[in-house]
């Protein structure tokens, strides 16, 4: 009952081949990229069946109860409405506490969000959503927003789609401002819907619910978009004047499923 | 034959692990690899070789990590253990075993912190996992310890 007897010799054969098959496989995902390719090819293979799935627990809650079904259906359809006017309130609201840009890029191209990265944005502090590329656009840099509402900036490009950053990645910076011209760079944390900044000085005031938009600086956001809320100010240890300030954002990436949106030049 | 249900249960296996990440649950429960793993060990007569296990840490890698390094060196560690040790895996002190794996599912879950960004949540399961690893074999362990000695 004792295990297969290997002589020193062959073991020390087993670690440099063990060595020299593990250099070789970080080497090649590394160099044609596997693992993000590897992780897209999950997500899209198992977007279809979770589709599938829930059409059929959806003919099945119809065949139980059909009146039920109906009510589940259209209050989901009543929340993503309450969503997109909950937005064009805010945007509306905000017309009049800042003037948005008149030259907003007028988008005439069919660019939709495909996918959200709900895997990574649960577990990890990387927030992606990928959006269509009718124009097969393979280079540059784009801002991308839904409607006034600033999303986040374009990474990966390829023929079939587009992988956006959002603002509450780790990775992303973005220059806001307030209408009382309160200037800030912010980042994210990896918190959903969340990015925070800290205040260069207390010159000019703000105060919990004030708006953030784009000031344009960064050269890759257009002046002018809906970044979020002031939610939160914290006072940081041993310096009187700096405050970090945590902003709600206004998109939500769980309600963003084939919603349009702007690339911006 | 056992090769492709080996490879059709690591499919499996992956796509229920996508499923645990995306609803939030990876955090709070046993490594699915490593516990199918201790199955192999444990129910398996022919334990495969080192290459094997680096090949199946390095798939998993692709599907769930930023670097295709967390379980290509923790499967391989299990493999040479495994493959080069004069005992089976079950014919170890209970001790042994519990020693070993609560050390590969801590090295397994650093690295995976190291190469990966992960949500404030998701850091518990550094310290989560190892025990809730144990806690599995140390169930397999109680109810399968007589059929074992019954074969001695």
């Amino acid at each position: 009952m004792s295990a297969e007897r290997i002589s020193n010799k062959n073991k020390i054969r087993f670690l440099i081949f063990s060595f020299v098959l593990f250099s070789i496989l970080l080497y090649l995902s590394q160099i044609f990229n596997l693992n993000y390719k590897a992780q897209r090819l999950l997500s899209n293979i198992l977007e279809t069946p979770e589709r599938f799935v829930a059409e059929l627990l959806e003919q099945y809650q119809e065949l139980e109860n059909k009146e039920i079904a109906k009510l589940k259906k259209d209050i989901l359809n009543l929340e993503n409405i309450v969503y997109e006017k909950d937005l064009r309130i805010k945007s509306l609201e905000n017309f009049g506490s800042y003037k948005t840009p008149n030259e907003k890029q007028e988008d005439k191209s069919n660019v939709y969000i495909s996918s959200f990265d709900q895997m990574n944005f649960n577990c990890c502090k990387k927030h992606r959503v990928f959006v269509t590329n009718p124009k097969k656009i393979n280079d540059g840099i784009f801002a991308v927003s839904h409607g006034d509402f600033a999303i986040g900036k374009s990474r990966i490009l390829s023929n079939r789609e587009i992988e956006v950053r959002l603002l509450s990645d780790p990775e992303e910076y973005i220059s806001i401002k307030t209408a009382n011209d309160f200037y800030c760079i912010a980042k994210g944390e990896g918190e959903p819907l969340s990015i925070s900044c800290l205040n260069e000085s207390k010159a000019v005031s703000y105060e919990i619910g004030e708006i953030f938009f784009t000031t344009g600086f960064d050269g890759i956001y257009p002046e002018g978009l809906i970044v979020g809320r002031l939610a939160n100010i914290e006072n940081i240890e041993n310096n009187l004047f700096r405050q970090k300030l945590e902003i709600q954002l206004f998109f939500d990436p769980f309600k963003s499923m084939n919603k349009r949106v702007i690339l911006h030049d | 034959m056992i090769e492709l249900s080996r490879i059709l249960i690591l499919f499996v296996l992956i796509i229920i692990n996508y499923i645990f990440l995306t609803i939030g649950l990876w955090t709070w429960l046993p490594d699915l690899f490593i516990i199918q793993t201790l199955f192999f060990a444990t129910f398996s007569k022919k334990i495969p070789n080192v290459y094997f296990f680096m090949v199946k840490g390095f798939i998993i890698d692709l599907f769930f990590s930023e670097y295709s390094i967390p379980y290509t060196i923790s499967f391989s560690l299990i493999g040479l253990y495994l493959h080069f040790g004069k005992l089976k895996w079950i014919q170890r002190s209970f001790l042994e075993q519990l020693i070993m794996l609560f050390a590969i599912s801590l090295i397994l879950n650093m690295l995976l912190g190291y190469f990966n960004d992960y949500s404030s949540s998701a850091e518990y399961r550094l310290v989560i996992n190892p025990f809730l690893n144990c806690f599995i074999w140390l169930f397999i362990f109680m109810t399968q310890r007589k059929k074992w000695l019954k074969n001695f």
